[in-house]
This record gives C-alpha cells, sequence and structure tokens, in this order.
C-alpha cells in the first residue's frame, strides 16, 4: 500500500514541487495550506510522515508541531521540517517542538526523497 | 547545475505546471505586497502588516530558491532581512528604507516579468542589493541619511540621471502602472557604505545558500529570539489536551481566514466555455419563449398551452439566475486594478512634488476579467493626467483658497447593465479657451470652427491624435499620446467617456463600460428590409424628429438636440445599399449612440424591442464584414446581425 504523506506549506508552488518529487517516488501526497488545515487533514486518512514549514498564516509550523506531539494518537508520526527560515534558533526550536530533522529550503528533490526513506520503507 | 543552462529548469516541460504555479502566486503576492507596502508607509506600527509583508518577501524567496533563481532569491532574501528587524522592533521604519524597500519590489516585479517571458533573469540587480544592504547598515547603525551625505554628492547625480532616463521610457512606452522610482534619498547612504559592502559580502552573487546570512550577524538580535523558545514551551508540556483545546480555539476565531481559503482556481477557458454553452442555452430560451407565445395564441385555454407556458417560465428564469451567476464567476472586483494606484499615485506626487490624497470608491464593484484587463491602462493615462495637469502646487493650491493637499477619487459603481467608472480631481479644471487655442495652434481646427464649437464638444478635442496642453511635456504626461490611448481602449470596450470640467473646481471623467462582452442586451430595430441590433450599451437616448428638423451641413445629415450638432448615419444605405430615405415619413426614429467621447444619430424606420443577445461570430468563410460585431440567433430562427457601431462610424468617415 501507497506511503501516506502530509505536507503542510502556505506556499502552493513549494506543495505542488514536494508534491511532484515524492509522488514520483510513489509516496501519496495530502497537501494543506497551513497547519490549521493540516491539523483538520490529519484525522482523515492515516498518516505516514508530515513534512511541514514553519512560516505560515493562522497555525504555524512550531505550533503544528507541537499540538501533534500532543496528541496521543499521532505523537509517533516522523515530521520533517522543511523551511527556508534558516537561522539557528529556528532549527533548534523546530527540533525542540518535536521534528526529528530539518531541511532547508531551496532543497534538492533527491535528498528530501533520502531524508523521507530513512522513516518510510 | 551548469552555469549555461541554469534556467533550464524553467524551460523543462515537465517542470511547467510548478513553474507556472510559481508565477501565478508570485503574481498574486507581489499585488498584495504593492498595496501593503504604500499602506506600511501611514502604519509603520502595524505589527499584522509587518508580518504579512514579511511573509511575502519570505515565501517569493523559498520558492524561487527552488527554481534556481539566484538573483530573485538574493533580493527578497535582503527585503525579509529588513522586514524581519522591522517586526522585531530593532530598527524603526525611515523613509529612507520605504524607499529602498519600494525599489526592492520594482526589482522583484521586473525580475519575475523577465523570467516569464525571457526564461531567464537578465537584470541586473547588483545596486538594488549593495542598496538594500547598506541602507539597512546605516539605519542599524544609527545614521539616517543625513550623516552620511559627506561623500553623496559625488554619486547623486549620477544615479539621477539614471533615474530620469528610465521614467521617460516608462512614460512613453511601458504600460504598466509602476513607474520607476529610484528615489533620491536612498541614495544618499550609497555613497559611503557602498565600497565597504561589496567586500564585507561577497556571498551575494553567489546564492542562493546564504539563508539567514544577516539575521545570524547580530549579537543583540539573537538574544533577543533566545527568550522566545523558553516562553513558549512553558505553555506547551501539558499534553494533548491544551493542544486540542488551544487549536480548537483557533478554528473559531479565524473563521475569516477560512473564508478566504474557499477559493477555486479555474481556467478562463473553461469558464468561456461554460458560458458558451449558456449562450447556447439563451438562444434556446428564446426560440422556446417564441414557441410558447404562438401555442398559447393558437390554442388559448387548452391544457398544452397552459402546461408550456409554465414550463416556460420556469426554464426561462433559471436561464436568468443561470446566465447571472456564471457571468458571475467571471466577475472580477475592480480592487484588483484600483490597488495599484496607491503607489502610482505616491510616486508621481513624490516625482511633481505636489500634495494629492487617493479615494478610492467602489473597489468592490465587480465587472467581467477580459474588461478589467482593458481598463488599467486608461486609467492609469487619466490618473497621471489629473496629477500632472489637474491638481496644482501647493502655491496654486492656497492662491485659489484650496486646501494644501489636492484630491483625486477613484470610484466605481454598477448602473443598470454598466460600470461606471469616475476619475476625478479638485484641481484647476480644464480652460475651455486654452483647449480651443491649442486645438487651433496644432491645426486640428479652423479658428471659425473653435468660435462655434459647444461647450461640451470642446473637451473631446483633447482626446484628438497630436494633442498636448502641457506647455512644457513632462515625464509624466502631456506627449499626447495618453488621451488618445484612452479614447481607443474605451472604444475598444464599447464603453463611453465623458469629460465635466468646471475652470477652478476640478476635472471629473466619467467611462462608462458594459459588464460583460459575451451576452449583451441589444437594441432590436427595422430598417427598411432588415432587422439589426444595436448593443444597448452604446445607445444614450433615442429621438423621434420630424423630418423637418433633419438639416443638412456639406451635404451630411444632421440633426441638433439641445444645441448640439449630431451627425447621422444612414446604416440602410450603408450596409445594404437601400436607400431608405423615406418621403413619406414624417417623423423619423434616431438612435443616438455614443463611441467613447462622441456622438452619432442611427436613422432606423422602426423600434421593434429590447432583447438579451448572444454575440456569435460570422465564422471564417464570412471573414470579417467591417461595421458588424456579430449576429445572433432570433427566437423564431432567424439570424440578426449586431452592429459594431465604433467600427461602423470609422468606416464611413473613410468612405465619406
Amino acid at each position: 500500500m501507497k506511503k501516506n504523506i502530509l505536507v503542510a506549506d502556505d506556499s502552493p508552488t513549494i506543495r505542488k514541487f514536494v508534491s511532484f518529487t515524492l509522488s514520483a517516488r510513489g509516496f501519496k501526497i495530502i497537501s494543506a495550506c497551513d497547519g490549521m488545515e493540516a491539523l483538520e487533514k490529519l484525522p482523515g486518512e492515516q498518516i505516514d510522515l508530515i513534512i511541514t514549514d514553519l512560516n505560515m498564516p493562522n497555525v504555524d509550523g512550531f505550533e503544528f508541531i507541537r499540538i501533534v506531539r500532543g496528541n496521543d494518537e499521532y505523537n509517533n508520526i516522523p515530521i520533517i521540517i522543511l523551511s527556508s527560515l534558516g537561522s539557528e534558533n529556528d532549527v533548534d526550536e523546530g527540533l525542540n517542538c518535536g521534528a526529528n530533522s530539518y531541511l532547508k529550503k531551496p532543497f534538492d528533490p533527491n535528498r528530501i526523497a533520502y531524508e523521507v526513506s530513512k522513516y518510510l520503507n | 547545475m551548469e552555469a549555461n543552462n541554469k534556467y533550464a529548469i524553467l524551460s523543462d516541460p515537465e517542470m511547467k505546471e510548478i513553474v507556472d504555479s510559481f508565477l501565478v502566486e508570485t503574481a498574486e503576492i507581489l499585488e498584495k505586497l504593492d498595496t501593503d507596502l504604500v499602506a506600511l508607509e501611514s502604519n509603520a506600527a502595524d505589527v499584522e502588516l509587518l508580518n504579512q509583508i514579511f511573509r511575502a518577501f519570505h515565501t517569493i524567496k523559498g520558492t524561487s530558491g527552488f527554481l534556481g533563481l539566484e538573483r530573485l532569491t538574493s533580493v527578497t532574501h535582503k527585503c525579509e532581512d529588513i522586514l524581519n528587524k522591522l517586526r522585531k522592533e530593532e530598527i524603526k521604519l525611515q523613509p529612507e528604507l520605504m524607499d529602498v524597500l519600494l525599489e526592492a519590489f520594482d526589482k522583484i516585479k521586473e525580475l519575475v516579468e523577465t523570467i516569464e517571458q525571457q526564461k531567464n533573469e537578465d537584470v541586473e540587480v547588483e545596486a538594488t542589493i549593495n542598496r538594500l544592504v547598506s541602507t539597512l547598515d546605516a539605519v542599524m547603525s544609527g545614521k539616517t541619511a543625513t550623516t552620511s551625505s559627506k561623500k553623496a554628492p559625488a554619486k547623486k547625480p549620477a544615479a539621477k540621471k539614471t533615474r530620469s532616463k528610465k521614467s521617460t521610457t516608462t512614460a512613453a512606452a511601458k504600460k504598466n502602472s509602476g513607474l520607476d522610482n529610484a528615489t533620491q534619498s536612498t541614495i544618499q547612504d550609497k555613497g559611503e557604505t557602498e565600497a565597504g559592502v561589496n567586500t564585507d559580502e561577497p556571498v551575494d552573487s553567489t546564492l542562493p545558500n546564504v539563508e539567514g546570512l544577516a539575521t545570524e550577524a547580530d549579537g543583540e538580535n539573537k538574544a533577543d529570539v533566545d527568550e522566545k523558545p523558553e516562553q513558549e514551551s512553558q505553555t506547551v508540556p501539558d499534553k494533548s489536551k491544551s493542544g486540542e483545546q488551544r487549536s480548537e480555539e483557533r478554528y473559531l476565531t479565524s473563521g475569516k481566514t477560512k473564508k478566504e481559503d474557499a477559493n477555486i482556481r479555474v481556467e478562463v477557458e473553461r469558464l468561456d466555455e461554460l458560458l458558451n454553452i449558456v449562450s447556447e442555452l439563451v438562444l434556446g430560451r428564446n426560440q422556446l419563449m417564441q414557441v410558447n407565445s404562438k401555442i398559447s395564441l393558437e390554442q388559448e385555454g387548452s391544457e398544452v398551452a397552459r402546461d408550456l407556458g409554465s414550463a416556460t417560465k420556469q426554464i426561462d428564469l433559471m436561464t436568468n439566475e443561470l446566465q447571472l451567476v456564471v457571468m458571475k464567476t467571471r466577475m472580477v472586483k475592480i480592487g484588483k486594478v484600483f490597488n495599484r494606484f496607491p503607489r502610482l499615485v505616491r510616486d508621481l506626487s513624490k516625482e511633481l512634488e505636489k500634495d494629492v490624497n487617493l479615494v478610492i470608491r467602489g473597489e468592490e464593484t465587480e465587472l467581467d476579467k477580459t474588461l478589467i484587463e482593458e481598463i488599467n491602462d486608461p486609467l492609469v493615462h487619466l490618473v497621471r493626467n489629473s496629477i500632472d495637469h489637474g491638481i496644482e502646487a501647493e502655491e496654486g493650491r492656497a492662491k485659489s483658497g484650496k486646501s494644501k493637499s489636492g484630491t483625486l477619487t477613484l470610484s466605481a459603481r454598477h448602473e443598470g447593465n454598466n460600470v461606471i467608472i469616475t476619475v476625478e480631481d479638485d484641481g484647476k479644471g480644464i480652460d475651455p479657451e486654452v483647449i480651443k487655442r491649442k486645438a487651433v495652434e496644432k491645426g486640428l481646427i479652423t479658428e471659425q470652427k473653435a468660435e462655434e464649437l459647444p461647450l461640451q464638444d470642446v473637451y473631446i478635442l483633447i482626446f484628438l491624435p497630436g494633442f498636448s496642453t502641457a506647455k512644457v511635456v513632462t515625464n509624466v504626461s502631456g506627449r499626447g499620446v495618453g488621451m488618445d490611448v484612452v479614447k481607443t481602449n474605451v472604444t475598444k470596450l464599447r464603453g463611453i467617456i465623458n469629460v465635466e470640467s468646471t475652470p477652478g473646481e476640478g476635472t471629473k471623467m466619467v467611462i462608462k463600460l458594459p459588464l460583460t462582452l459575451a451576452i449583451i442586451s441589444g437594441m432590436v430595430v427595422q430598417l427598411k428590409k432588415e432587422q439589426v441590433i444595436v448593443p444597448l450599451s452604446s445607445v444614450v437616448e433615442v429621438l423621434r424628429v420630424h423630418t423637418e428638423d433633419i438639416s443638412s451641413i456639406n451635404s451630411k445629415e444632421v440633426i441638433k438636440v439641445r444645441e448640439r450638432v449630431i451627425p447621422l448615419i444612414d446604416i440602410d444605405k450603408h450596409l445594404f445599399s437601400n436607400d431608405s430615405a423615406n418621403q413619406e415619413q414624417v417623423f423619423q426614429f434616431i438612435v443616438v449612440v455614443g463611441i467613447a467621447e462622441k456622438e452619432y444619430g442611427i436613422k432606423v424606420d422602426r423600434m421593434v424591442g429590447q432583447q438579451e443577445v448572444v454575440i456569435k461570430s460570422l465564422g471564417n468563410y464570412l471573414k470579417k464584414v467591417d461595421g458588424i460585431a456579430g449576429s445572433t440567433i432570433m427566437g423564431d430562427g432567424r439570424v440578426i446581425m449586431i452592429l459594431d457601431i465604433a467600427e461602423l462610424i470609422q468606416n464611413m468617415k473613410q468612405y465619406a
């Protein structure tokens, strides 16, 4: 069965890019335009991995990760941060919130595929 | 990535969807950014606004990084740095920062245009980036523009030169609203800091991997941020309950933003297709109604007639509704166009050293997408004209006892099936005598004709090609092309333009446009043998005149209405070669139509009625018939021609 990846990013271009990169490698992508929508989509299908941006309107990435990690049902889903914020503080804060790894934008398609494959196999 | 095909990704068919998405997304962001930036100038302390602007730059930076657009990434990156410091209140918004941000915004726009059209980034950005960095540095170190002005004079003249050159081309050729504004004050900082910048940050050109470089540099900043995680993490630990609660709260409070997400993007082509089908349905409805009225006459009172009647009524109602809804899907708020004006007005008033207040009304008014695209240029010309020629400089205003700052009002509203757009200023107005003199000087009219010209017609002179009243041609307007362009565009959209002016008090330009171009209301009129349709949006009034009141000037027929002379057109003769001069008739119907700024009377034999019609093109085999916009099918199956009034009159002038 295909693994489902939830992608939260406020930029449609980035959602498409990630979706393009990962669908080609056999994953199913569910996308959300901010943390809020991502939270709404979480209970729908079984989500195997989350890729999220940090700077988003409504519910930002940090808060989204905290909420996911704070929920017993979802706290085991691996989370990869994909953001261009990029200062050391953000990396630390993101990982402190409970993300598993951090990728800086712009990313190399192979790099993200590799990162994803670490968690899903 | 190899240097020579660095931008290959932009032309890669596999990536097309993503590149397109990037262009659409960026265009939207820039549109919003345009107004946001100008708004920021007067609301420097609005944190929400700062965040929005920050996010805009941030998103463009992120997405352009993917596509390997190094220059775009580096410019947006520098802007983001400034915004980041602003929103963290490390620096205050100063005029020179604002100017450099706006300059960068223009650069970004230029870059995106180049990316879209040429699939590369051939735009010089170095200077802008240096200015962004140096201005930020200057502000950070507490220096204002004045302290660094020691070396400035050397730099300034050169910069000014390029600037005026730029705006010349802009006014003359560039159709977009964004006037170039490499503004003066920012340049002052440059002189001192530039040399330092180039050596300090050679990284600029080797982007995109310099993310966060500038933000990291500053120790104070870091300390500031370090506190944040602690604060927030205190609220987190108590597990799922609080987390869920918080998210629920957010759900409730953000109802408004949710609504914005309820949009989907649809290709215009699909909407066109939908409209096409609805047009066919309208024709079918018309036919059904025709049959219905026939049956109800022939079989009055029968059950069939009654049932058909109610079914027809139902279909009629639904078709109307459907048509309305489909048209609405194509409607765009005129705010989309109006929003570009605060920036234009800001730049123009700065350049011309006038104090202008822009008032925008009715930005919610909707009109068809095709019209929106076409109305921008005429409005830009009108606004330029108002600020340049209409609104006086401060001393001038003081002399005539007006408030210090001039007011320019841009408004839109619906009126029946039309949209009325007005550009109004409280400037010095148009002096009819000056216009007349100028027109005579330019040889556009004779002196004698100028004497006889009624007031309303005097204003029309400004639309003549080659007319320019400005004594000195400025960069902004006054090339005599502007108003001519306005006229041409408005004519193309089957609109009417009207000038009202009171010398000393101001000028008002009124543009009247049809709501849509696909389905129109038409006036069916009878010529001798043919029926034709005159688009109702062009109709000004219908007159019934005594044939004796028709006089002729230079063997051309005219009528006099309320002290105005209106030339008459005999379409029957023109299109069908029938001479419709009818001696028996005592009265003649005249349909007065307006084309942009002029009015003409069309001689018709009978008024038949008004109908919603769908314009169908005549098809390739009939090629293009001059004076005919297309045809439509009437309820009884007859095909009737729809007149293209503007073209018709154009032709008649040629042959006359």
